[in-house]
Formats: structure tokens, C-alpha cells, sequence
């Protein structure tokens, strides 16, 4: 049986530091991602996501170093996110040694990027991120600042499947970094449109949060930053990771 | 001697980092030529899509000289994910022909959720040196939207579950397959491809 899938997601700055934000902005450094990579590896995670947040913005190129280094120390799947923005470079990335690119939704304005790089690279290794902001009762896609992109989430679901997206990755904005719990009330909205395996992000605070979401939902996996990466009410930096015992606990209906 | 195909697909330097850490040197062929040498095991790694890979093992004139590489039964290749399914003939993904050591076609997953993305049991089907010290029904990475789903019986290793039943490893003659990321399933994967070296 399929294992459900829960993730750590790590952050890096154009220093390659390690942060942690919340709601896309106030970071904390917590340390060197490659020493934060080999502590997860050791705990046997299912894989990992690491997303440069300042690639794009500070328009640079994906640190390919980096990114090769990363591949080689980790003996699970590694995805990558930040600053891919054409075909050539998602060959690059995957060349480096990573299993899946990352895409978000704020740099997507033509779909045809989508179906050259799924056609290339095959949709297994193509996941799309998709942020989401609740304003007022209601969801909209936003840039990574927050604010506001015209177009429906549905829609924009339905388009970059069409297209070839194999994995689409919901990041809340609300939620990030203030462990608030998933926001399952978007799901109920939104997964009925999704035919490819999903991840949501942001909120999670325990891991009875996990458990609910997994009660809940059949098939989608679950994303984690701050409740591995942070511990106690000063947030103290210290990386965990559920052992295989807490899992049992977890996947139990 | 062990090498690995680099024919610009599949995480080369995981595979490399894992024979090291366990002090073996896997060389990494990064010419056709090289394939040449006294090599009696390679690894055909892969991550992309089936047309990609034979393109690129054309273009890069890998082809021929794997073909002639099996022609030796003492040989060994192991072909890893995307490497495993272009050793069948076709697949449902492309439209080019694959190696064809094995006469099969490589299906569309039937299942709901495709890409099949994940850590699922690895179903034993019959001792293989590949399992060796290996439990049964261990998990393993897979990350693939494309199968084998049918193969004549003597030649299935394991098999795993995704809503259907397909070949996760298959072993004909001195060719086999594996559908899952070794490289990528901590400490049962390396076991695995210590075996592989051993065997």
C-alpha cells in the first residue's frame, strides 16, 4: 500500500541560509541546509522539498552547486523550487541529481512552459506549487508577496493538469509559520478538481494535525516546516521528525 | 568493474556517494567508448521520459555499444526507473522502441491518482540476489506514471500494488529492471545495490 507521504519543506535566501518564514515574509534563520539535509536524512524521511525564495525576485539563476550537493547527500527524493523559469534550466536541475522541479503558481503566465517541461522531463518529476490566500471568506492565488493574481484557483487546477503538472504542492499563505492547523476548509473546495497526487503546506502544529488531514483525505500528502524545525513556545531550532511508531499512530483511522 | 551510464538522466552522483560511502568504485561512463574497458556490470539510471532517454542514448552513440555490452551473458545491466522501462520495446509514453531484451510494451498506469508518486511495498515474488538480507514487503520510492503490468511468471522478482498489481523488478537473463529509486530509498535501496555489486 502507498505509503502516505509527509514532508519536510526547507527554505533558502540568496546566501543560501536556511530560514523558516511565516506568511511568505519575517524569516528566522535556522541554520546550514546541508547539516538541516543530512539531520533529516538520518531520520529516514519520505523526501524533502527545498525551495530558493529569492531566486526569482532577486532574479538569479538556481545555484546548481548547491543544488548537486544537496542531490548527493540525500538518499531520499529531493525536489527543488526557485528561479526555474524556462525548459533549459529545469534540464540543468534535473541534471544536477533531484527527482522533481518545482514550478509556482506566481511565475506561471503561459501554460505552454508547463507542457514543454512535463513533455521533457516526464509529469512525474514536474510539481506545481500553488499559493493561496483566504481574504474575507474567499481564495484567490497570490504572488509571493501576497497579493492577489486574476485568475481562479479552479481554473488555474484544471489548466496545469490539462498540462502535465504530475504533483501540485497548496501553500497557505494565512497559515505559514503560525501552526494554525491545515486549512481543510480549502480542500473541501478545491480536491474534488485534483486528478494528480497533492501536498498541502502550511499550519500544520502537531502531529494530530497530520493525522486529521490524513482521516480526512484519501490521497493527499502532508507538508511540515516549523513543527520540524522548531520546538517549544521560543521556537528553539531543533530538527525532527516523526519516528516509525508515531507514524502508526498517525495513519491510524 | 561497475559503471554507470551518464547520458545526461538520472541522479548520477547519488549512486556514486553510495558506492563510496561503502568502498566501491562505481565509474561513471561518461563516453560509449569507455563502455570498451573490462566493465562487467553497468547501472542504466533515469529520470525523464521514455522517448528522452533513447533519444539521448542515440545521440550520445551509448546505444549500439550497450546492445553489444548483453551480447556477453556474464554481463550485467541494471536499468533503474526510467532506464528499466526502455529495456521493453515500446511504451504507451513515446513512440520510439526501446532496447527490447524484453518484448514488452510499458502501459499507462491504470490507477486514479497518476503519477504513481510515493513509498510503496516491494511484494517478493521469488529469492533473488537483488533481496538479499532484504525483508519482504519493504518500502521502496517510486515515482512513475508508466508500467510493466504483465510478464511471464519465471521472469518477476517483485511486484507491487498501486490500485493494480504491476512489475516493480523483473530479471531476464543477465537484464534487470527495477521500477522504484534505489538511490532514493534510504537504507533498504542501498542494500539493494550492494547486492547488485555483489552479485
Amino acid at each position: 500500500m502507498l505509503r502516505r507521504r509527509i514532508i519536510p519543506f526547507l527554505l533558502i535566501d540568496k546566501n543560501s541560509d536556511c530560514i523558516k518564514t511565516t506568511n511568505f515574509s519575517e524569516r528566522k534563520y535556522i541554520g546550514d541546509i546541508l547539516n538541516n539535509i543530512r539531520i533529516f536524512n538520518e531520520k529516514n524521511v519520505d523526501e524533502i522539498v527545498v525551495l530558493d525564495i529569492d531566486a526569482s525576485l532577486n532574479e538569479y539563476e538556481p545555484k546548481l552547486d548547491l543544488i548537486k550537493n544537496i542531490a548527493s547527500i540525500c538518499r531520499m527524493p529531493v525536489t527543488y523550487g526557485g528561479g526555474v523559469k524556462d525548459l533549459k534550466m529545469s534540464k540543468k536541475i534535473i541534471s544536477s541529481g533531484v527527482e522533481k522541479i518545482s514550478l509556482n503558481s506566481a511565475i506561471i503566465s503561459n501554460f505552454d512552459l508547463i507542457k514543454e517541461i512535463s513533455q521533457e522531463i516526464g509529469s512525474q518529476s514536474l510539481s506545481v506549487s500553488i499559493n493561496f490566500k483566504k481574504i474575507d471568506g474567499k481564495y484567490y492565488l497570490v504572488e509571493n508577496n501576497g497579493k492577489k493574481i486574476q485568475k481562479n484557483i479552479i481554473d488555474f487546477i484544471l489548466e496545469i493538469q490539462k498540462y502535465g503538472a504530475g504533483e501540485i504542492v497548496f501553500n497557505s499563505y494565512n497559515d505559514d509559520g503560525n501552526m494554525s492547523g491545515y486549512d481543510l476548509n480549502f480542500l473541501d473546495n478545491i480536491l474534488n478538481y485534483v486528478s494528480v497526487p497533492s501536498v498541502i503546506v502550511g499550519g500544520c502544529s502537531d502531529y494530530e494535525d497530520i493525522k486529521k488531514l490524513f482521516f480526512k483525505y484519501k490521497n493527499i500528502a502532508a507538508g511540515c516546516s516549523s513543527i520540524f524545525i522548531f520546538k517549544g513556545k521560543l521556537k528553539a531550532v531543533l530538527i525532527s521528525y516523526p519516528s516509525e511508531r508515531e507514524r502508526l499512530n498517525i495513519s491510524e483511522n | 568493474m561497475i559503471g554507470i551510464i551518464n547520458y545526461g538522466l538520472g541522479n548520477i552522483n547519488a549512486f556514486y556517494e553510495i558506492y563510496k560511502e561503502n568502498g566501491i568504485k562505481l565509474k561513471i561512463i561518461d563516453n560509449y567508448k569507455d563502455l570498451k574497458n573490462n566493465y562487467n556490470k553497468i547501472i542504466l539510471p533515469g529520470v525523464g521520459s521514455f522517448d528522452k532517454a533513447i533519444t539521448l542514448l542515440k545521440s550520445k552513440l551509448f546505444f549500439e555499444e550497450i546492445l553489444n555490452f548483453s551480447q556477453n551473458k556474464n554481463n550485467k545491466i541494471l536499468g533503474i526507473c526510467v532506464g528499466m522501462q526502455i529495456l521493453g520495446s515500446t511504451s504507451d509514453e513515446g513512440e520510439l522502441s526501446g532496447f527490447s531484451f524484453i518484448n514488452n510494451n510499458f502501459d499507462k498506469l491504470k490507477s486514479k491518482l497518476i503519477p504513481h508518486i510515493g513509498w510503496n511495498n516491494v511484494l517478493i515474488k521469488k529469492n533473488h540476489y537483488l533481496f538479499e538480507n532484504i525483508e519482504d514487503n519493504s518500502l521502496f520510492y517510486f515515482l512513475h506514471s508508466y508500467c510493466l503490468s504483465e510478464f511471464q511468471k519465471q521472469y518477476i522478482v517483485a511486484e507491487t500494488s498501486y490500485e493494480q498489481n504491476f512489475i516493480s523488478v523483473f530479471e531476464k537473463e543477465n537484464i534487470t529492471g527495477v521500477q522504484f529509486h534505489p538511490e532514493k530509498s534510504h537504507t533498504q535501496g542501498q542494500k539493494l545495490l550492494l547486492n547488485f555489486y555483489k552479485s
